[in-house]
Order: C-alpha cells, then structure tokens, then sequence
C-alpha cells in the first residue's frame, strides 16, 4: 500500500491492531491527502490536529502495552458536524451555530470512542442537515471529488465527500430523507441507513425526531458492517431506541446470495429515470444474478401513501422545531432552508396525527406484501444521473429549481417514513463520470441481510475500489 | 433583515402571486395560506421559494384528500413500534 490513507477502515483498524501501522502515521496520511485535496472539494468545517495526535499516540502507546484493544483501535474519523462532543465545536452547518459548544457528547462517538476510535474534525453538511445536495450559504458549498462542479449529495455532503476523497476512513451521516445514501451514491461510497429505532440518536442534532437515523458512509460494506456492530442497540438516554438484540454484522458477510429474493419495483422508482442510470441497474442485477439470487420484478403497494404522509411528518416536525428562529432571524438560514420548511407551517395538526398514525398500518401493508415474495428491494439510489450545484440551487436558481432538488432524494424519502433499513453502494458512472448508487432495502431490522447484499454485489464489482479524478491532482500525484 | 427586498413586492398577504403556480385562485389560498401562518405562528414568507412551496400545498392537500377513508379508529402514532416488530426480520 503505498498511501496509508488509501486504506479501508476495516483495514487500518486491523493493521493497528497487529502493530503493522501505528495510528499516528494513519492520521498523518489523512492530514496530508486532505491538505492536498480538501482546498477543492471544502468537505470540512473545522479540525482539531492538536487534539487528534494526543489521541493517535495514546492509541499507539496502547497498542505497545499490549492493552485490549477495540475493534476500531486507532483510526481517526470525522463526522457530519452534528454529532455533539461535550465542549468541541458543533456547527450544525448553520450560521445560527457558528460558535456553539453542547455540553453532552452523543451515544454513538461514545460508543465509537469505547471501540478505539478517535476524531479530527467535523465535515460540512447541509445547513441543519436540510438539503439533498451539499450546498451551503454559511460555509460553502461541498463540491464532488469525481467532478467538482456537481453535487455532493446531502445533507452528510462533507461525510461522502471525505471518504470518497481517501481523507477519512468513516464518517457518521444523518437520514431523514436520504441524508446517508444520497451523498454514498453521489460520493461513490457505501452509506446505510438503519431500521428506524435501530441506533441511538442521543446527542445528535434533531430535524425530525421520527424520521432521523444515524448511519456510517464508509468506502466498503464490510467498514459499515463493523461500524453497525459497534454504535447499534439500545440506548437509556434515547428511549425510542429498539431493544433489538445487535448481530455481528461483519460475521453475516458471507458472499452467499444463493436464493436471496431480490425485488425490482416496477412503479415509483424508475420513473423518468436516466437511461445510464437503469443500466447500471440491471448490470448490478445481472451481478447478483449470477451469484445465485432470485430477480422478481413487483409493483410496490402504498406508495401514494407513504409519499403524502411522509412529507406532511418530516415537514411539520422541521418547521416546529425552527419555529424560534425562523421568528427570530430568518435570514439566516439559506433561501431554500427557510423556504422549503416554511409551508411546513401551514400543515394542520389532524393532518400530521394523522399521517402518524398511518404510519403502523402502512408499515403492515408494504411489509406484508412485499416482504412476502422477496427478501430485499433494489432500486436506484437516485434516479438521474447527478445534477451540478448550479442546476439544484434554489437561492439564487430561478422558479422551479425546487423540482430538481426534489427529485434528488425521490427514492431514498419512501424508506423513512416505512421505517426500513437500507443501504446505497456504488454501481457505475454516469457520462458525467460522477457514480451511480445502488439502494437495497430491507424489512425492519434486516440491517445484516442487505448488507450481505451489498457486500456481495463489492466481491464482485471494483467501483468501490476506484478512486476519484480529484485524486490525480498534481499535489496527489506526488505521495 | 427584515422585509426581504428582493420579494416585497409580493409580501402582503392577498397581493397577486407571481410564481411558478398563477391564477387568482391560488393567490387567493397562497394568501390566505401566508395570513394563517402568520396568525398562528408569528412567521412571515422569508422569501420567493418559501412562497412557491406554500402554494404547493395545494397538491398536498390534494393527495391527502386522495387518501381519506383509509383513517381507521383505533390507529395512533404509537402503532408504528408494533409494525416494526410485527414485520421484522427473523432470519438473514
């Protein structure tokens, strides 16, 4: 390996552990490639070297003194700048938070720092997490490290675009919407999210507390699956937390396929879809195929209801908890965060109970029909082949910008309001040459399942492999 | 900071709309839509895209109004934790 940070984090975390490579040279290979290719893509909001290397070589002593060393032992990481850290800047990638400092730190660094991990900064993101692409008025737009000028994906822009760029080993992203898968099919990563419930959201900045989920965007399945096994279960300070019993992820990752039931809808998800797009599809069809799973092609029931009512949720639970400063200082936020949470207003409260309390019920109509004839769903992760930030950008775009930010997140919004876990890993390229993502969801708490999927569809494919064209950069070429 | 300038031609609620969505049957709900928001909350259009998405409301009221019937008595948001469990994974 002739770059340490080329490494995946399953990788380094083992290479540490052995006492092949010390944590310190995995940080400094970090700080040199983000050096060289950060100016060009702004995935961060602010580092902490000082801190880190105290880390990195309390790490390393460890590993000299033969202590019990975690799964994650000596690798750093930087997160979505949401995740708290008790007295460490969290910006929320939100003016109004520039300077804020919480008093908490958040279930799942504690959960990572107990496995042996350790953080260097926090990433850009959306402003309040509230965007599918990766603009940001406050701290500027995060741009793609396989072609700058299109989007990152959001809101975890910075999460995707770190790991893509080989500067991070694994970030933390958010979905509420698609916020972890958009930006890994967009990124050329891997991204899950989770079962709703499935993983402790304590100390991580709310957008919509029914919707919200943690994930890891990592560069392969296998880095998600150790990531999963370490941050999910049950969590006292977040009781909306499943009881659910966690699996060893990592251990499921067999390759074997044979037999698993793969649906293809045939309504909602390929509609208007770009013709790269469906063929790389159907060639990561034919991957799986030939690995010995089942292709069943069905129509998805309840979609018109999971589109009417998971809007109404996430919208209403956005607005209400930015009433105060959507009073106090509405110019503060981006154009199109203030504008698209202000309808949000408007939503009756019978209509957002209601759409609640569909919710179960719809739940049982999709599971008992879909997951009846097959085990996993794979769609695109979005439809199009990538739009530019120029394209997306409400705030200074002209009226009716707002359908081609929207139509970003189509296919990843109907996965929240059902609750179902599911994960994005790259499939191909678009003429762009920006990645196409390959979105495979599961029934509740099939975290183990769809990620066996996907890291099967990797043992066969390279995309997660190949490296992004910002890479060659002159500065890059010389490590 | 505030009005925005850039819009102020249509903030008072009840001024024609000159978005994406036009006739004056929706400046009519845009501005009632605009009046109600600022009744109940104190919140003012912060700006053109915030305005267009109000009048979009008008779809979502719509296809929300697709939907009655299907509204059963004993549902309640606390149902969506049982239908996690109930449809759950069992084996990978």
């Amino acid at each position: 390996m002739s770059n340490l940070a080329d490494l995946s984090m399953t990788e380094a975390a083992d290479a540490v552990r052995s006492g092949e490579v010390t944590s310190v040279a995995l940080l400094e290979a970090c700080w040199q490639r983000m050096d060289a290719v950060n100016p060009i893509l702004n995935a961060t909001i602010w580092t902490d070297r000082e801190a880190a290397m105290v880390a990195a070589r309390t790490a390393d002593a460890a590993v000299r003194s033969k202590a019990p060393l975690g799964v994650l032992h000596g690798v750093p990481m930087m997160h979505k700048d949401m995740y708290y850290q008790a007295g460490k800047l969290s910006t929320c990638g939100s003016a109004l938070r520039r300077n804020w400092r919480p008093d908490v730190t958040a279930t799942v660094i504690e959960r990572l720092t107990a496995a042996g991990a350790y953080t260097f900064g926090g990433l850009n993101m959306a402003e309040f997490a509230q965007n599918p692409t990766g603009h940001n008025k406050t701290f500027g737009d995060c741009h793609n490290p396989w072609n700058p000028p299109y989007i990152t994906g959001g809101s975890s822009s910075g999460s995707g675009a770190s790991v893509a760029a080989r500067f991070n080993y694994m970030a933390l992203g958010s979905d509420t919407g698609g916020s972890i898968r958009l930006p890994a099919s967009a990124n050329g990563v891997s991204g899950v999210k989770p079962t709703q419930t499935r993983v402790s959201r304590y100390g991580v900045m709310p957008l919509s507390f029914t919707h919200d989920n943690v994930g890891p965007l990592t560069r392969t399945v296998r880095d998600c699956a150790r990531v999963m096994t370490v941050i999910a279960g049950h969590d006292p300070r977040d009781p909306t937390s499943a009881r659910e019993p966690v699996p060893d992820y990592e251990a499921a990752l067999t390759g074997d396929v044979r037999g698993q039931r793969i649906g293809v809808p045939t309504n909602v998800f390929f509609d208007d879809a770009d013709a790269p797009v469906t063929a790389a599809i159907e060639q990561a069809l034919a991957v799986l195929q030939a690995r010995g799973a089942i292709i069943t092609r069905l129509t998805l029931p309840v979609m018109d209801a999971v589109a009417t009512y998971g809007s109404i949720v996430s919208r209403v639970e956005a607005a209400t908890i930015h009433a105060e400063w959507m009073r106090s200082d509405p110019q503060a936020y981006g154009a199109h965060i203030s504008g698209r949470m202000y309808p949000g207003y408007a939503i009756p409260a019978p209509y957002y109970v209601e759409a609640l309390s569909r919710r179960g019920p719809v739940l049982r109509a999709f599971a008992a029909e879909v997951f009846s004839r097959v085990d996993v769903l794979v769609t695109p992760t979005i439809r199009s082949c990538l739009p530019t930030l120029a394209e997306t950008d409400i705030d200074h775009g002209p009226p009716g910008t707002e359908t081609k930010f929207m139509a970003v997140s189509a296919n990843t919004r109907p996965f929240n309001y059902l609750g179902l876990p599911a994960i994005s890993v790259p499939c191909g390229f678009d003429p762009n040459g920006c990645p196409i993502g390959l979105q495979i969801a599961g029934r509740p708490f099939a975290e183990a399942r769809i990620m066996k999927v996907a890291d099967a569809f990797q043992r066969d494919t390279d995309f997660h492999t190949t490296r992004p064209p910002v890479l060659r950069a002159p500065a890059i070429l010389r490590d | 900071m505030w009005p925005d300038p850039c819009c102020s031609a249509i903030l008072t609620p009840g001024a024609p709309f000159e978005g994406t969505v036009s006739g004056a049957r929706m400046s009519k709900f845009l501005a009632e839509t605009e009046a109600m928001i600022l009744t109940w909350h104190g919140i003012l259009a912060p700006n053109d895209p915030g305005r267009r998405l109000a009048a979009e409301l008008a779809d979502t009221i719509a296809a929300f109004e697709r939907l009655r019937g299907t509204l059963v008595f004993e549902d309640e948001p606390a149902s969506f934790e049982a239908a996690l469990q109930a449809t759950k994974e069992t084996e990978a």
